[in-house]
């Protein structure tokens, strides 16, 4: 009887069924990784387990960013933020990184082109995760609410116009 | 691998596919000197070299086609060799590309030079053992010039002070050169050495043209036999 279940298993057509199911989840597995270009180990494992939905962004760490983000402490915020969300797989977590970017890098004349490039990478790249290709953050503390005026602000702060020169720049206000 | 029988089905479910995917894998990671990772798919040169390449080991006898698909196995051993044949497509794009420079002149010139190689190589009547053997030359070339002649060239090393003295006064710039980190000479290492590893395990079969070799090596095997014979008849 085990001699017999051996031999079934043993046989070629069990073999090539399990080395094409084997062979197929391994292409997947590399066109998954060609098609997001996974920098460390952590966004390979985050990546994967969002796949199926597995992936959480890690709330205390989440939590500590926010509160650096509320006291104006952007580059710990997003330290915090790094943190909380390593393979860069939670929309809201990156969301909030960009509008890191976004209040560090506003200035009242001129605003930080390093800083808004970034944060315009970090809102396209909260914008894929999110499903409808939108994020929609609840948070009053935030004049820019969703992805998408996010996204605006920074084209904005990053095109050169005549408006730049409008001296009633100097009274607008950070969002 | 023995030419005609069937192929062992562990090999061709999994051996072959695991190793060629492997290869297409690690073939298109690249490591910047700044420690970026990034994974890049083939050009579509390396595309265009890969089928040529396929096309000449299927005409060399390399690649028995009819042992991966044909009318007599079934479905699931057609699907399965199918595999094989993608994954060796894929690894074999991703090994030109690996073993490429990445721009430049030396770019133009290494493609180039592989065309050639490999049209006048299918130009003539070859064997396996004769084009494995020209493509481990080949490859294995390309590897000194891209990881040894090229990246010392970039990093100010040996190759640098000879080309400059060699042709005083002109730039190295419209070379393109571009320094890689020693890791990626060992990967390029490891991914061409297994990949022609792969290249012997694959299913072949003889080609008609074998026979004039085979003959000649027999001839040669008798012609020792009987001089051998002869020398002893005269000694006794």
């Amino acid at each position: 009887m085990v001699d017999q279940r051996r031999d079934r298993l043993r046989s070629p057509a069990v073999i090539r069924t399990a080395g094409l199911a084997v062979c197929l989840v391994y292409a997947g597995l590399i066109g998954w990784i060609y098609a997001t270009q996974p920098q460390t180990i952590a966004e390979v494992s985050g990546g994967l387990a969002s796949t199926v939905g597995a992936y959480r962004a890690d709330p205390v760490a989440f939590e500590e960013g926010l509160a650096f983000f509320r006291q104006e402490q952007f580059p710990e915020a997003r330290l915090a933020f790094d943190r909380a969300d390593p393979a860069r797989r939670d929309p809201v977590t990156q969301f909030y990184i960009a509008y890191a970017f976004y209040r560090q890098g506003w200035g009242r004349l001129y605003s930080d082109d390093a800083l808004f490039t970034q944060g315009l990478e970090a809102v396209e790249r909260a914008a894929a995760l999110a499903p409808g290709g939108r994020v929609i953050v609840d948070d009053p503390d935030l004049g820019l609410r969703s992805s998408d005026e996010l996204r605006v602000e920074f084209e904005r702060g990053l095109k050169r116009e005549w408006s730049d020169l409008d001296p009633r720049r100097v009274f607008r206000e950070r969002k | 691998v023995t030419p005609g029988g069937p192929l062992a089905p562990v090999r061709e479910a999994f051996t072959l596919p695991i190793a060629l995917l492997t290869i297409a894998w690690a073939g298109g990671a690249r490591l910047s000197v700044a420690g970026e990772l990034r994974f890049e798919p083939p050009p579509l040169m390396a595309l265009v070299l890969s089928v040529l390449l396929l096309a000449l080991m299927a005409r060399a006898g390399a690649l028995a086609t009819a042992r991966l698909f044909s009318e007599r196995r079934s479905a699931l051993e057609n699907a399965s060799g199918a595999l094989v044949f993608v994954a060796l497509l894929a690894a074999t794009a991703q090994v030109f590309h690996l073993l490429t420079p990445t721009r430049g002149l030396p770019n133009l010139f290494v493609n180039v030079l592989f065309l050639a190689l490999l049209v006048n190589t299918f130009s003539r009547r070859t064997e396996r053992r004769h084009l494995l053997n020209s493509l481990a030359v080949m490859f294995g070339s390309a590897f000194l010039l891209k990881y040894v002649v090229l990246d010392s060239m970039a990093t100010g090393g040996a190759a640098r002070r000879f080309f400059a003295t060699a042709v005083e006064g002109l730039t190295l710039g419209a070379l393109g050169l571009e320094a890689q980190p020693p890791v990626m000479g060992y990967l390029a290492f490891g991914v061409t050495a297994l990949y022609l590893v792969v290249l012997w395990w694959l299913p072949f079969e003889p080609r008609r043209w074998d026979d004039g070799v085979r003959t000649a090596e027999l001839l040669t095997v008798v012609e020792a036999r009987l001089l051998q014979e002869g020398r002893s008849r005269v000694d006794e």
